[in-house]
């Protein structure tokens, strides 16, 4: 099966292989807030550095209102950078070049009811620059792998929230991109959904796709990714290694010390 | 992205914006209310005892008009907002798609489908007119036609304001006081040719940027036997081509 021009293959460039699959170089975010008078500056984030490598799982913890979702939203080049430099193998998220590289999962998205997930997946894949017979293939690959396939004749609206999830996954994973950023993905998911999602995850890191996964779920992110970045308050408190949170008695133990006043404390 | 890609890009969100509209629960109401109001339309023509032909056309060219202009402004006006609620804007901005091209491909599946509420609304109104046994005027179709153009106009400043207001309320108050204006541009040129000096400079800008709707009110010049000159054509383009480019240039801004 060729590859469409926009996918590259999954051992990448040469240059690819030196550089950081994704790099954020003492970056600043500000939102502006609109109030009664004018409107005020809220910074999410400032001096924001850290790299994550090629084929390295990484995960995303804080507390709701750390800047998780921005960060992951200047990945996808949805929201710009007031200081310093965001880059997907060195190029800008906004260039379509980077944009290829990406798989984006925002949190519970929403899909059209009346329409089939194969309509769905085929309409993302053209817009990712997919062409036939390779989209079609692809769409049931992305089915395939997913675990929605015995599912292919119902309509979204039929469809839990688990298998909206899958399907979720499956637009994100459509183009084979080497980048996959997951914005929460296990959220509210039974037990046996997220055991799915977590091989899918697994599956694709052993073909070497980076993957950035944002989760409330400490336990989930322990077992998915080889290395943490708790963010708080804006800042990135700490890089936990998998081998540091093995000895250290737990992810979840480290994660509340730094968020917690009394990591303040120390 | 090659000219062929970006055609083929904004392809596909045109017509999957207007699949959707399709689908939607609020375009079959839409539908059933367009059918509703022709048909009472019909019974008050018959009030009418001479000129019922011309009632009838009038009233159903006024509802083809109004059906599309507030489908326009409904749809338009909460666009983004619904769009960022459902995170779909994010599935496609994530994607090697330029934010212009997913404009125009916004854009374009609004005026296809008020096209295509122009079209099964002016079947119900000639299917209204046949029923009564009278014979569809022959300025309908090119009044239909400037219907639409109107609406395509008011469709491209409509984005243009959803991403200057802060709220869906104020898009669409905005988009309507523009429909309202854009009928009234025509009382500038008397205007103008009273007025001097900063005056007359300021009535002269109004007259530019405010789109003269009234070049495509086409039900009297069309009967006349001049439905539409190329110049207002030129012009409708031009007014849709400008609002475009600034909402354009705001939709790369914009942050999601």
């Amino acid at each position: 099966m060729s590859r469409n021009s926009v996918c590259f293959s999954a051992a990448g460039t040469a240059a690819e292989n030196d550089i950081p699959a994704i790099s954020f170089h003492n970056v600043e975010k500000k939102y502006k807030i609109n109030r009664l008078f004018g409107t005020a500056e809220l910074t999410a984030f400032k001096d924001l550095s850290f790299d994550i490598m090629k084929g390295e799982t990484a995960g995303l913890l804080g507390l709701n209102g750390a800047g998780k979702t921005t960060i992951m939203k200047l990945i996808a080049g949805l929201i710009f950078c007031n200081e310093g430099k965001v880059e997907i193998f060195g190029k800008s998220p906004l260039k379509p070049e980077a944009k290829s590289l990406i798989g984006f999962l925002p949190e519970l998205p929403y899909f059209p009811p009346n329409e089939k997930p194969l309509n769905v997946l085929k309409y993302y894949g053209k817009l990712s620059g997919l062409k036939e017979p390779y989209l079609s293939a692809r769409a049931n690959e992305a089915l395939e792998i997913t675990g929605l396939k015995p599912n292919q004749e119902k309509k979204i609206g039929q469809f839990s929230k688990g298998m909206l999830q899958r399907l979720g996954l499956a637009q994100a994973l459509m183009h084979k991109p080497k980048i996959l950023i997951l914005d929460e993905p296990v959220s509210g998911l039974d037990p046996i959904a997220i055991r799915d999602f977590r091989n899918i995850l697994s599956a694709e890191a052993a073909n070497g796709t980076t993957i950035l996964l944002s989760s409330h779920s400490i336990s989930e992110v322990e077992k998915i990714c080889g290395r943490v970045l708790i963010m708080k308050n804006g800042r990135l408190a700490r890089t936990v290694q998998k081998e540091d949170w093995e000895k250290d008695g737990g992810l979840e133990e480290i994660f509340i010390n730094e968020v917690s006043d009394k990591g303040r404390e120390k | 992205m090659g000219i062929i890609s970006s055609l083929k890009i904004i392809n596909e969100i045109a017509f999957n914006t207007f699949k959707e509209s399709l689908k939607s629960r609020f375009f079959a109401l839409f539908a059933i209310f367009a059918f509703i109001m022709l048909y009472a339309s019909a019974l008050g023509s018959m009030l009418s005892i001479s000129h019922e032909e011309r009632v009838l056309a009038d009233i159903s060219l006024l509802l083809i008009e109004i059906m599309c202009l507030v489908y326009a402004l409904f749809h338009v006006s909460s666009a983004l907002t619904r769009e960022i609620q459902e995170k779909t804007i994010y599935l496609i901005l994530s994607r090697p798609v330029p934010r212009h091209i997913c404009l125009a491909g916004k854009e374009l599946g609004v005026m296809i489908t008020t096209a295509f509420i122009a079209l099964i609304t002016s079947i119900m109104a000639i299917c209204v007119i046949k029923t009564r046994g009278l014979d569809v005027p022959s300025f309908f179709f090119a009044a239909v036609a400037g219907a639409f153009l109107k609406t395509a106009i008011i469709t491209a400043f409509a984005f243009l304001f959803s991403f200057v207001s802060t709220s869906d309320t104020t898009a669409f108050v905005m988009s309507g006081l523009l429909y309202v204006l854009g009928h009234i541009t025509s009382e500038l040129g008397p205007l103008m040719e009273k007025a001097s000096g900063a005056k007359y400079l300021m009535l002269k800008a109004c007259s530019i940027i405010f789109p003269n709707l009234n070049l495509y009110s086409l039900r009297e010049t069309a009967e006349a036997g001049f439905p539409l000159s190329i110049g207002a054509l030129a012009a409708a383009l031009i007014w849709i081509a400008a609002a475009y480019a600034i909402s354009a240039w705001l939709f790369s801004k914009k942050e999601f």
